[in-house]
């Protein structure tokens, strides 16, 4: 990889061919300047990217988030030791989704932004000719609702966490590739994209997506029907 | 009205705010967030920033960077920009390698390397006790800062005493044990002392050089 080095007021303008198996943390580690470049190169650029399209985010937003993540990653790269290159585009990855979350937390920016969708019935065309399985869909519609409006409005709020964790565990109980499909293809990742991943046809991708997504409301809904009666328990053992 | 508004599917949104929760609290050893960090990285990015951009980013960051810039990051650059290596230095300063290469990754804390040692290093580095002094002091920020988190061996004494202020009000040199570590009201108050004697050193070659 072709690194350039040094810029605009700085005369000596050179490039440096970073061999692609060197690690970017051992170079930034060693050269703040070149590694910082290359950081730029391997992580900055696809964060950017990826905060535009699968985030939403406007162009200037997401420069701020990129910016402030390699602004991190650089001032804090002596504290760590990392195993790989892999290991450390995780890190990476932790740092954005730790800014990202707290640019997603400011309510008043995302009402801006964002119009709250309700449940997608098209998706469920089946349940219109079956009275108990609509139900079911209305049930689960809200449940989804209720969990996005309880996030949005106080993520720290006992409801709030105890509705992820039954996301959380109904999302363990999936296949490790119809995980990924679902939350690949929340963030607008094309089903192209996602096939190279999970090793499925392309073109099959966009029913199994329809069928991970009602394994996983179901899966939710149990998880959340589970914890509820739990909580009925306790308060009557009270 | 703002007619920018972009609709989100509400079982979408779910995911992916299970996505930044789990990436934030995940284990290191969390597939989860290694396979989409992954993902997200060897994908080929559909939107650029423009490339005026680029230059302006790494100004900023510079800049910004200057701020946080540590002892360590002022040695290893100025290794740099000198072409010169650990093992010439240890030579001339009479320091050892180990205590060098400490030093240049912040490992170290400042006041376990005697100070006239630190004044050679200082100057033979072409450092100006000014900013020496600032980015040792972010040194003993982040040592401190990190000792619970990592471990207190960049506590541990390179030279078996630090200094400290006796009853009477002299400065002393005190006795410190290998595994000695210093809370942080103590370890910022040290290095105080450390910094006043280090200054005291470069005023007196300045008068030197006056009178002579």
């Amino acid at each position: 990889m072709l690194v350039i080095v040094g810029g605009k007021g700085d005369r000596s303008v050179r490039t440096m061919n970073i061999a692609d198996q060197e690690t970017t943390y051992t170079i930034l580690q060693q050269n703040r300047q070149t590694g910082m470049q290359l950081l730029y190169e391997r992580y900055g650029k696809q964060l950017y990217s990826y905060a535009v399209t699968s985030w939403q985010l406007s162009e200037d937003e997401a420069w701020e988030l990129a910016y402030e993540t390699l602004l991190k990653i650089i001032a804090s790269i002596k504290q760590y030791e990392f195993e790989s290159e892999k290991k450390f585009g995780s890190f990476v990855f932790t740092v954005f989704c730790n800014l990202l979350r707290n640019f997603y937390r400011d309510e008043k920016r995302r009402a801006e932004r964002v119009r709250f969708l309700s449940f997608d019935e098209a998706l469920f065309d089946e349940s219109k000719d079956s009275p108990s399985l609509q139900t079911e869909r209305e049930v689960q519609a809200q449940l989804v609702e209720q969990f996005v409006r309880a996030h949005w409005e106080e993520p720290r709020h006992d409801e709030a966490k105890a509705n992820l964790n039954c996301l959380h565990t109904a999302l363990d109980g999936l296949e490790d590739w119809e995980r990924v499909l679902l939350l690949q293809r929340a963030q607008q990742i094309p089903y192209a994209e996602i096939a190279r991943f999970i090793n499925k046809p392309a073109d099959q991708l966009k029913v199994y997506h329809q069928r991970a997504r009602k394994k996983l409301l179901r899966r939710f809904t149990d998880a959340h029907k589970t914890m509820k009666q739990r909580a009925n328990r306790d308060e009557h053992k009270s | 009205m703002n007619t920018n508004h972009k609709t989100v599917d509400a079982l979408d949104e779910m995911l992916r705010l299970a996505v930044l929760e789990r990436s934030v609290t995940a284990s290191s050893d969390d597939e989860w967030v290694d396979q989409l960090a992954e993902f997200v990285f060897s994908t080929s990015p559909e939107v650029s920033p423009p490339d005026e951009k680029r230059q302006e980013l790494f100004g900023r960051l510079q800049e910004d960077l200057n701020e946080l810039e540590t002892f360590g990051d002022l040695f290893s650059s100025a290794l740099q920009q000198q072409n010169l290596d650990l093992p010439m230095l240890a030579e001339a300063i009479e320091l050892s390698h180990e205590t060098l290469e400490q030093l240049s990754q912040d490992n170290l804390f400042p006041d376990r390397v005697p100070v006239l040692l630190m004044k050679r290093l200082i100057e033979f580095l072409g450092l100006s006790f000014g900013k020496a002094k600032t980015t040792l002091q972010k040194t003993a920020t982040l040592i401190i800062e990190n000792q619970n988190a990592k471990n207190i061996s960049s506590l541990t004494p390179a030279f078996a005493r630090r200094w400290a202020i006796d009853k009477i009000g002299k400065v002393r040199p005190v006795a410190i044990a290998a595994g000695d570590f210093l809370d942080p009201y103590s370890a910022h108050a040290s290095l105080e002392i450390y910094l006043r004697r280090l200054e005291a050193l470069f005023e007196t070659k300045d008068l030197t050089k006056q009178i002579v």
